[in-house]
């Protein structure tokens, strides 16, 4: 019985043979600068337009030394998430790639993480979003929301007002079925990046070396509970891996793509660090809200440029917010159609054709969070989440490389096995130097993921039935064959599918299925 | 009954009568041909408003005689000119008076493919309560074409309707109307198709996901609507009033357009569309899924307006 259990708990998610053929039919059409916008574009404004307010006041001007850790350590894990994600031609979320690699009962674990990676990063990025609106009205219309209406409970407040409204826009959009496409988003990138240039070019006149003096107050301490809260701006970077099946020769895109945007990532939030820490004595950090439009108005003595940088801010987390929600929706809806969540996350509104219960059920928890928990708490969370997710994903680097040798990897981590080995370590020692609370809360919580899995994933998941139907045979230790290796199992030819959409409608098909596009 | 055309002076009616002549010889109805002229408003008895109005009735005879010379003599067709305050309201009449089945409009906008509406057509949606068929510009059927069961041999019989395509949105109305069009469809002898069209939504690049998040979530929406037609389609095997065919497709493409086009269609087709979704919004919002399709058809389509909607799904 326990291999049965092992078995079950280990189940490897087989790729339909054409999935491999799907990804190559598709239209590879996203050239090297796209592709750098993509991960430059999830990235940046996630974090640096609030997080110097949490992490200066631990860190210190040594906060400089947290955002290069923080960005190495990010970078280590994104190089082994572009080799998982190209070696497993199916597409999709660091979920689908665990699932399809390491099994069933790793791939809960991911997603338990993905589940704080995205739903709690909403919260922590609409918290971040209420303080700029805030900001922005303030300086335009000379009124200020009540404190009420501001802050989390926690924080003297009721309800975050402004954050739940933000959640709530972005789920109306998501219902309609907004999509964005590849220039539209290289678009938004810009206009972030110029915000930040501007406050860089505006708060430079206001340098102080003074603010320098006491470079790292806490040690080595302070800048590695920095580089905690901070990774969390680092967050969106694999964005680049899992857009790679449609990357322009991905062997050589891939690598340099991810390794540029976090460059340009890196290199953006340094410059922005250092130009707040010139202007502003870091004593002044703690309980600054929309930090940077403050800073520049306390340099400049006038209102306009930090309305310049609210109004910019506002405009990029949106489109942050609502690419992260979006994020969130699908990984559930995936995780759904595999059974490993409840069935309302699959459903679908034949009108207008978005997932609608889903992205009710996902806004209305983190309108909540965002509502209630203060900013710090959702960023360490956020932090925890993706950094664990990057530990599993370097993890499952090596154990493919024993498992599958000869596996065709379009890209392949350089210097095997020192980054996957470093990236695990730098993962775990940001996670040991954050908060007890949140190491215990994101113990609990995973803990909760697996229980439920236990009870209720286990035994509904897709893959089982099917392995115990036959549709799926056993091939080796944790290895699985399709029976039949079309991923499209037609019914009875009632439904006459024309115009290819190609995806199996029979509910069968996870995350692996194929499309011709 | 009969089938109502509207035509008007100076505009370009063949494609509407071509339709008229379609829809009066597939439903053994007399064709209406209708021709709306504005009176003065308010009504006066001068001489030159006396006089403008006989020009312009003589214009519209001229429109009208030109109308029915391109009908052909199996078709029982009569003539009407009648003076308004406007073309929609005076169809409207025409319709009340003449105990129309359908209306026939010509439509509005350029030369090209896929129809239009125009101020009369969109008003005519907002008021009509008999559905309103639109013929797209250059609509034109050819004697033989389509013609039910046409062994080849012998004359070319004259083109009847040989298929009503539903348009699927998986509403509950729409569900009805495709009931109401299968009924229609068998009365005319021909086949039902329930269609749904969709087109391809992208994912967020930088959602983290993967491109192609979305297709699992239409393989999804497939799934929904292959259950929903499956049911459909056992009504309507059980109403007793079976079409010729029955068959249920998908459309999809990158855009409506494609989707359209990515399914097969028949010169002697029409599409019937709800018109639920077709608000006072709908012409300037790009939510309104009915109102693309619409756009992008490619043979006339039978929309069927709200006030229509109860009257229509009873019939069926």
């Amino acid at each position: 019985m326990a291999s049965t259990l092992r078995q079950q708990l280990f189940r490897v998610k087989p790729v339909p043979r054409d999935g491999g053929e799907s990804g190559s039919q598709l239209k590879r059409s996203i050239g090297l600068f796209p592709l750098m916008m993509i991960g430059v574009g999830g990235t940046i404004g996630t974090g640096i337009f609030f997080i110097l307010s949490e992490a200066v006041p631990i860190a210190g001007p040594a906060v400089i030394w947290s955002f290069i850790i923080a960005g190495l350590v990010a970078g280590l894990s994104v190089l082994c998430y572009a080799e998982l994600a190209s070696s497993v031609p199916v597409s999709g979320s660091s979920y689908s790639y665990a699932y399809s690699t390491l099994g069933e009962l790793p791939a809960m674990g991911v997603a338990a993480c993905l589940l704080l990676e995205y739903g709690v990063s909403t919260a922590a990025v609409a918290v971040g979003w209420s303080q700029y609106v805030n900001q922005l009205i303030t300086n335009l219309f000379g009124f200020e929301l009540p404190h009420a209406l501001l802050y989390a409970p926690e924080e003297g407040g009721i309800i975050n007002l402004p954050a739940v409204i933000l959640i709530g826009l972005c789920c109306l959009l998501l219902i309609r079925g907004t999509s964005h496409s590849v220039t539209a988003n290289t678009v938004m990138v810009l206009i972030k990046i110029a915000v930040l240039l501007f406050f860089v070019a505006v708060g430079i006149t206001g340098w102080n070396m003074d603010h320098f003096a006491n470079f790292a107050p806490f040690g080595f301490t302070g800048i590695m509970t920095g580089a905690g809260i901070i990774f969390f701006s680092f967050v969106g970077l694999d964005a680049v891996a899992t857009a790679g099946d449609e990357a322009k020769n991905p062997r050589r895109n891939l690598p340099i793509a991810l390794i540029g945007a976090l460059i340009v990532v890196t290199g953006v939030y340094v410059l922005v660090a250092l130009t707040a820490l010139g202007a502003q004595a870091s004593g002044e950090f703690e309980g600054q809200s929309a930090g940077l439009s403050a800073i520049l108005e306390n340099i400049v003595g006038a209102t306009w440029p930090g309305t310049v940088v609210a109004a910019g801010a506002v405009i990029s987390i949106f489109s942050v917010t609502l690419v992260v929600l979006y994020g969130q929706t699908r990984i559930l809806f995936a995780m759904s159609r595999d059974g490993m969540a409840p069935k309302i996350f699959q459903k679908v509104n034949p009108r207008t054709m978005t997932p609608v219960a889903n992205t009710i059920i996902v806004s209305v928890i983190v309108a909540i969070l965002a509502g209630v928990l203060p900013i710090n708490f959702l960023a360490e969370m956020t932090s925890i989440g993706t950094l664990a997710a990057f530990l599993v994903v370097s993890v499952a680097v090596m154990v493919l490389r024993r498992r599958e040798p000869d596996l065709e990897r379009k890209f392949r981590v350089p210097l095997y096995p020192v980054i996957p080995i470093l990236s695990i370590i730098g993962c775990l020692w940001i996670i040991k130097d954050l908060r007890p609370i949140t190491i215990i809360v994101f113990a609990i919580w995973t803990a909760l993921v697996l229980v439920w899995y236990s009870f209720t994933g286990r035994k509904n998941s897709v893959l089982g039935k099917q392995i115990e139907t036959g549709m799926i045979v056993l091939t080796g230790p944790g290895k699985y064959r399709l029976a039949s290796d079309a991923a499209d199992h037609a019914e009875t030819g009632t439904v006459d599918v024309v115009g290819g959409s190609g995806s199996g409608a029979d509910g069968s098909g996870g995350s692996g299925e194929g499309s011709s596009r | 009954m009969t089938i109502v055309v509207g035509v008007a002076p100076n505009h370009r009616s063949e494609a509407a009568i071509q339709l008229g002549v379609l829809l009066a010889r597939s439903y053994d109805r007399e064709l209406v041909v209708a021709s709306i002229n504005s009176v003065a408003w308010p009504p006066s008895d001068s001489r030159v408003d006396t006089e403008y109005q006989t020009f312009l009735i003589a214009n519209a005879r001229a429109a009208l005689d030109e109308a029915v010379a391109a009908v052909p003599s199996d078709i029982r067709v009569r003539t009407v000119v009648r003076g308004a305050s406007s073309a929609r309201r005076g169809l409207l009449e025409v319709c009340a008076e003449e105990d129309a089945f359908r209306l026939v409009v010509g439509s509005a906008g350029e030369l090209g493919e896929g129809i239009g509406l125009g101020s009369v057509s969109f008003g005519l949606l907002q008021a009509s309560e008999i559905p309103v068929a639109i013929a797209p510009h250059g609509f034109a059927v050819a004697a033989g074409a389509g013609a039910a069961g046409a062994g080849g041999a012998g004359g070319a019989e004259p083109a009847r309707l040989t298929r009503v395509t539903a348009a699927y949105s998986g509403s509950d109305t729409s569900a009805e109307l495709v009931l109401g069009g299968a009924a229609v469809a068998a009365d005319a002898g021909a086949g039902i198709r329930i269609a749904s069209f969709h087109t391809r939504p992208r994912s967020y690049a930088a959602a983290g996901v993967g491109l192609q998040a979305e297709d699992q979530v239409i393989a999804e929406w497939e799934a929904t609507i292959r259950s929903h037609t499956r049911e459909i389609l056992s009504e309507i095997e059980q109403s007793g009033r079976a079409p010729k065919s029955v068959e249920v497709v998908v459309g999809a493409g990158s855009n409506w357009h494609e989707a359209l086009r990515a399914i097969e269609w028949q010169p002697t087709e029409v599409l019937l569309l709800g018109s639920s979704s077709l608000g006072p919004l709908a012409r300037i919002s790009l939510g309104s899924h009915a109102a693309k399709i619409l756009r992008a058809s490619p043979v006339p389509v039978v929309l069927v307006p709200r006030r229509a909607t109860d009257d229509y799904i009873a019939r069926g």
